[in-house]
């Protein structure tokens, strides 16, 4: 998901992270840049999701990126960015946290294993969903 | 940069806007300012803090504007340049 600029780069990654979650919810991702190059996307308010048997489910989904030259890309394409993950944080939530999963890394370093996480929360959340039915 | 319509589920929101709701988080979160935490976080007062016993507090951390040190790779890349320069 290359943009042209920064920003693009950043949107693109927010609507893909967006559709990622409607698997399970129809809530949408607000977005901010706090500086020169790092954006931030979250859920707010927290993502809610309805269980079949009844009952209240929320993902509360934070990442930290920032875009970097796309290594991919060629040709016409070579100054493409793409978002890169520098922090994550995901969170599915009943009464108390069913799942966390985080990471910090030492600042500066890329996170990698990002959408493994997040498939894990939306899969755990699907579960979730149909349990007790 | 003016806050923008969510467009394809994605909401845009300025950095005034961004400090409002992060400072919602903290008072939701720590029943503080945002900029209390800030400081605080400055102060190495949350080193210890579980973030089990304290559902939130990792996102605050995320949302914040925290000081984000330079990576332990970029410090030596710099101090090879210091060297250099001398």
């Amino acid at each position: 998901m290359p943009g042209k600029s920064p920003k693009e780069a950043i949107d693109n990654f927010a609507q893909y992270f967006k559709e990622s979650l409607s698997c399970v919810t129809a809530g949408w991702v607000t977005a901010f840049q706090e500086s020169r190059n790092l954006y931030k996307i979250t859920c707010d308010p927290p993502a809610k999701l309805t269980k079949r048997s009844g009952g209240n489910l929320f993902i509360i989904a934070t990442q930290v990126l920032t875009a970097v030259p796309d290594p991919n890309a060629e040709g016409q394409f070579k100054a493409q960015l793409k978002a890169k993950t520098r922090e994550y944080s995901y969170r599915l939530v009943e009464e108390e946290n069913i799942a966390a999963l985080v990471a910090r890394p030492m600042p500066g370093l890329i996170v990698d294993n990002w959408s493994a996480a997040f498939v894990t929360l939306i899969n755990l959340a699907l579960r979730q969903i149909d349990s007790g039915c | 940069m003016p806050a923008t319509k969510p467009k394809n589920g994605v909401r845009w929101i300025t950095r005034r806007e961004a400090a409002v709701m992060v400072d919602s988080h903290a008072q939701r979160v720590l029943g503080i300012s945002a900029k209390k935490f800030v400081s605080n976080w400055k102060a190495g007062k949350y080193r210890k803090l579980d973030s089990d016993a304290c559902p939130g507090v990792t996102e605050l951390a995320l949302l914040a504007p925290l000081p984000r040190r330079t990576s332990a790779r970029r410090m030596s890349a710099r101090k090879v340049t210091k060297r250099g320069n001398r």
